[in-house]
C-alpha cells in the first residue's frame, strides 16, 4: 500500500508554501520528513489531515487501486499534546474505547494498553490535568496507535521528551511501524537519521527523497545540510 | 514618572495599532487583499495612533456619561425623593461596590507583560505611573460630569471638590489593602462573600429612595471627608512599599496563566475550576460518559452564576412584590405595564443566558483537545455530543428562566391579574427565550467554531453575535399585546431551532474543526 500525494498546492496570506507537491509513501516504512523553521511541515500535516484547505491537489490510498482516504485512516500525534484535562487516563481511554472498540482487533484491558506505555499506576486515575508534557505526550500517541490507523503523522515528536520516555516512544514506533505508514516531521538530524527508514526533505515547497542506505551518516548529513542551504 | 508614562502610553498605542492591523487582515474579502507589510506603513500608524489617542481622551469622559445616565439619570427618574440627596446617597454606596469589584494598584494585562517582564522597566515605577494616570483620568471624568450634574442638582462646588478627592481617597486605601493584605484572610473573605455585599449595597442603593429614605447630605460629606483627612499614610505605604517586582511577577503571572482569555473567561479560569473531587464518576458509556463528566466536574463554573441569577431575580420580584403591596396603588398600571412591557424580557433572557461561557468552557477544556482525534470529529459523534450538550444548555439556563416567569407572575398576580392566558403566555415565553438562546449559542459554536487559544477568531461570529445583540436591543422598543407578542415569539423560536437543527445536521461536521 502506498500514501501518494498528488499536485498538492497552498498558499498562506499571499505566501506560496506548498507548490505542486508530489510524492509516493510505502506503508511498513517510517518517513523522517526534513526541513527548515517555516518550511511549511505543520502545514502539509494539516492539509492531509484536512484541517485546513488545501488550494489544489489530493491524497489517496493506493493499494492496486486508488482509495479514498477516510477521516479514522489517519492518526495524528500533535507537537503540543492535546488531552483533555478533565478526564483521567483511564477515562479518556475508557471513552475512546466505547467508541471505537468494533473496528480495534485484539482489543486488550484498559489497563494493559496503559501499561503498554508505561504509565504508572498512580496516575491512571489522576487527572490529566496534572499530567506532565510527556506522560501527556504518551497518552495523545496510545490512542492514536490503538486504533491502528494507516496513516500515522506526528509533528515533532520527541523534541522536548526526556531521554527515557524519548528512547520508549521510539521503541513504540519501531514496533508499530508494520503495515502502516509512519511520517514524523523533525528538523533534528540525528533523531531524523536514528529512527527512520527514509528520508523526505521539505525545501522549496517541494518535497524529495534521500534514501539511508545510499549514504553513510556522516555524508547524508553533510549532503542532507548542503541540499536545505541551497536556496531556488 | 514622565518617561515611564511616556513608554506605557506608546506601548498602549502600537499594541492596539496592530490589533487594529490584524483585524482588518481577517475581514473577508477585503483581508485577503491587504499587502502583508501593512505594519510596516508608517503613514497608516500615525493615523492610527491619532485615532487611538482621541479615542483615550473621549473614553475619560464617554464613560463617566454612560455611568451617570445608566446609574443616576434613569433610576432617579423613578423617585420622588430630594434629587441631589438621592444623587449623593446612590453615588456614596455605588463607590463603595466599586471599591469592592473595581479598584487595583495593578491591572496586569499584555502591555504591562511586555514593558516590566520583556522591556525590563521598573516595577514601582511603572505600577504607581500607571495607578496615578488611572485616578487623574477618573477625577478628570468625575470633574466634568459633576460640573454638569452639580449644576442640575443643585450640588455646589465644594460638594464637587469633596467627592472627586474622598472618591480618589478611597480608591487609594483599598489599593494599599490590596497591596498589603492580598492574602489576608479578609481579603480572602471579601473576595469570597464580595458578590453579597455589592447585592446589599445595590438595593440600599436604590430601594431606599422609593421611600424617600436616602442618607442626610452631612453624612456623605462627612465619609468623603474623612477618606481625604486619612488617606496621606496610605499614600506614603503605597510608595514606599518594597517589594514591587514581586507584587508584579506574581499578579503577572496569574495573567499569563490565563492569557488565552476569551472575554473574560479564561483557560486558566477553567482550569483551575475543573472538580477533583474523586468520587466523581459515571456509569454511562461513549459519548454519554463523556459529556457527564465533563458537566459533573465543571459544575461550578457552568451553574454558580446560573444559581446567583437565579436567587437575584426571585430577590427583585419579592422586593418589587412587597413594593406593590406597601405602595398599594395604581396596581392596575402595574398590571398593563407588565403585560405591554414583556418584549422587554428578549432582552433580559439575553443577557442572562450562558450559551456563550458554557460553549467557551466547551472549547478550551474539551474540544480544543479533543478535536485533534480523528474519531471524536466523526459526524455521527459530533452530532450526537450536541444533542446531549443541548440539554445540558438548557439545564443550565432553566432555573433564572423558572425563578422569573415565577416571580412575573407572581407580579401580575398581585397586581390583580384575572386572565390566566395572560400568565401562561409570560411563563412559555420566558421559557422559550432561554431555550432559544440557549439553541442560538450552540448552534452558532458547531455552525462557527470561532475560538482557538488565543480567544475569538472568527469575525463571522463576531458579527452575527452583535446582530443579535442589536435584534434583542431592538425588542425592547416593540410594543405588541401581549397575546400577539406571546404567539409570534413562540412560533419564531420553534422555527429558527427547526432551522438551525437542520443546519447544524447537514453543515455541522463540516464547520466544527479546529481553527488555526
Amino acid at each position: 500500500m502506498h500514501f501518494v500525494i498528488e499536485g498538492l498546492k497552498k498558499t498562506y496570506d499571499q505566501k506560496l508554501v506548498l507548490d505542486d507537491v508530489d510524492f509516493s509513501f510505502e506503508s511498513g516504512k517510517i518517513y523522517a520528513l526534513l526541513g527548515r523553521n517555516g518550511a511549511g511541515k505543520t502545514t502539509l500535516f494539516n492539509c492531509i489531515n484536512d484541517d485546513v484547505e488545501t488550494d489544489a491537489g489530493e491524497f489517496y490510498f493506493l493499494n492496486g487501486q486508488k482509495n479514498a482516504i477516510k477521516p479514522l485512516d489517519i492518526g495524528y500525534v500533535l507537537s503540543t499534546p492535546e488531552v483533555p484535562e478533565f478526564l483521567t487516563a483511564y477515562e479518556f481511554l475508557k471513552f475512546f474505547l466505547d467508541i471505537n472498540k468494533d473496528r480495534i482487533e485484539d482489543l486488550k484491558t484498559i489497563e494493559e494498553y496503559l501499561d503498554m506505555i508505561n504509565l504508572a499506576k498512580d496516575d491512571h486515575h489522576k487527572l490529566m490535568k496534572y499530567f506532565s508534557h510527556g506522560m501527556k505526550n504518551k497518552m495523545q500517541m496510545l490512542v492514536n496507535i490503538i486504533a491502528r490507523p494507516k496513516l500515522l503523522l506526528l509533528d515533532e515528536p520527541l523534541t522536548s521528551l526526556d531521554v527515557v520516555v524519548a528512547e520508549e516512544m521510539k521503541e513504540l514506533l519501531r514496533t508499530i511501524k508494520k503495515d502502516r505508514i509512519i511520517i514524523l516531521s523533525t528538523h533534528i538530524l540525528d533523531l531524523a537519521l536514528d529512527l527512520s527508514d527514509e528520508i523526505v526533505l521539505l525545501h522549496n515547497k517541494k518535497l524529495s527523497s534521500i534514501k539511508k542506505d545510499d549514504l553513510g551518516d556522516e555524508k547524508m548529513k553533510d549532503e542532507i545540510i548542503k541540499t536545505l542551504r541551497s536556496q531556488e | 514618572m514622565k518617561k515611564t508614562l511616556k513608554l506605557c502610553l506608546d506601548l498602549k498605542v502600537a499594541y492596539g495599532i496592530n490589533m487594529v492591523f490584524d483585524l482588518l487582515k481577517k475581514l473577508p474579502l477585503i483581508g485577503k487583499h491587504l499587502p502583508l507589510n501593512l505594519y510596516s506603513s508608517y503613514k497608516l500608524k500615525n493615523f492610527c495612533a491619532l485615532i487611538a489617542i482621541i479615542f483615550e481622551f473621549v473614553s475619560i469622559f464617554l464613560g463617566k456619561f454612560l455611568y451617570y445616565l445608566c446609574f443616576f439619570y434613569l433610576p432617579l427618574n423613578l423617585y420622588h425623593s430630594d434629587l441631589g440627596a438621592t444623587f449623593l446617597h446612590i453615588f456614596l454606596l455605588l463607590t463603595l461596590i466599586g471599591l469592592l469589584s473595581n479598584t487595583a494598584l495593578f491591572s496586569p494585562d499584555k502591555e504591562a507583560y511586555y514593558a516590566i517582564v520583556d522591556l525590563n522597566v521598573d516595577a514601582r515605577e511603572y505600577i504607581l505611573t500607571n495607578f496615578c494616570y488611572k485616578l487623574l483620568k477618573m477625577g478628570l471624568g468625575y470633574l466634568v460630569l459633576f460640573i454638569i450634574v452639580g449644576y442640575i442638582y443643585g450640588l455646589n462646588a465644594f460638594y464637587v471638590i469633596v467627592m472627586i478627592l474622598g472618591v480618589t481617597s478611597l480608591k487609594i486605601m483599598m489599593a494599599y489593602f490590596k497591596l498589603y493584605y492580598y492574602d489576608s484572610k479578609i481579603m480572602s473573605f471579601i473576595n469570597k462573600t464580595g458578590f453579597y455585599f455589592i447585592l446589599l449595597l445595590l438595593a440600599l442603593a436604590y430601594l431606599g429612595p422609593i421611600s424617600t429614605k436616602v442618607m442626610p447630605n452631612l453624612l456623605v460629606l462627612i465619609v468623603f471627608s474623612f477618606a481625604i483627612l486619612f488617606v496621606y499614610p496610605f499614600i506614603q505605604k503605597i510608595s514606599s512599599y518594597k517589594h514591587y517586582r514581586l507584587f508584579a511577577k506574581r499578579e503577572l503571572n496569574k495573567f499569563m496563566n490565563g492569557q488565552n482569555q476569551l472575554k473574560g473567561l479564561s483557560k486558566f479560569l477553567s482550569e483551575k475550576r475543573i472538580s477533583d473531587d474523586a468520587s466523581i464518576s459515571s456509569n454511562k458509556s461513549g459519548l454519554a460518559y463523556l459529556n457527564e463528566l465533563f458537566i459533573k466536574r465543571h459544575r461550578s463554573l457552568l451553574y454558580t452564576t446560573s444559581k446567583r441569577q437565579s436567587i437575584v431575580s426571585l430577590g427583585i420580584f419579592l422586593a418589587l412584590i412587597v413594593c406593590a403591596l406597601v405602595i398599594n396603588e395604581d396596581l392596575d398600571g402595574l398590571r398593563s405595564m407588565i403585560l405591554s412591557y414583556l418584549s422587554y424580557f428578549v432582552f433580559i433572557m439575553y443577557i442572562l443566558n450562558r450559551g456563550s461561557e458554557f460553549t467557551k468552557c466547551l472549547f478550551m477544556n474539551c474540544d480544543h483537545s479533543l478535536l485533534s482525534y480523528a474519531f471524536y470529529k466523526e459526524p455521527a459523534n459530533l452530532l450526537k455530543l450536541f444533542r446531549l450538550r443541548l440539554v445540558e444548555l438548557i439545564k443550565v439556563n432553566l432555573p433564572p428562566a423558572l425563578s422569573i416567569s415565577f416571580g412575573l407572575s407572581a407580579l401580575l398576580g398581585v397586581s390583580g391579574e384575572r386572565e390566566p392566558i395572560n400568565y401562561l403566555i409570560i411563563f412559555l415565553v420566558i421559557i422559550m427565550l432561554s431555550i432559544f438562546f440557549s439553541i442560538h449559542h450552540l448552534v452558532l459554536y458547531y455552525l462557527l467554531q470561532p475560538y482557538n487559544l488565543e480567544g475569538v477568531k472568527s469575525i463571522a461570529f463576531s458579527v452575527v453575535s452583535f446582530i443579535s445583540y442589536l435584534l434583542a436591543l431592538i425588542f425592547m422598543y416593540l410594543r405588541l399585546p401581549n397575546l400577539i407578542f406571546g404567539i409570534c415569539t413562540i412560533v419564531f423560536c420553534l422555527v429558527y431551532s427547526l432551522l438551525s437543527f437542520y443546519l447544524v445536521y447537514r453543515f455541522g461536521a463540516k464547520t466544527f474543526k479546529l481553527r488555526n
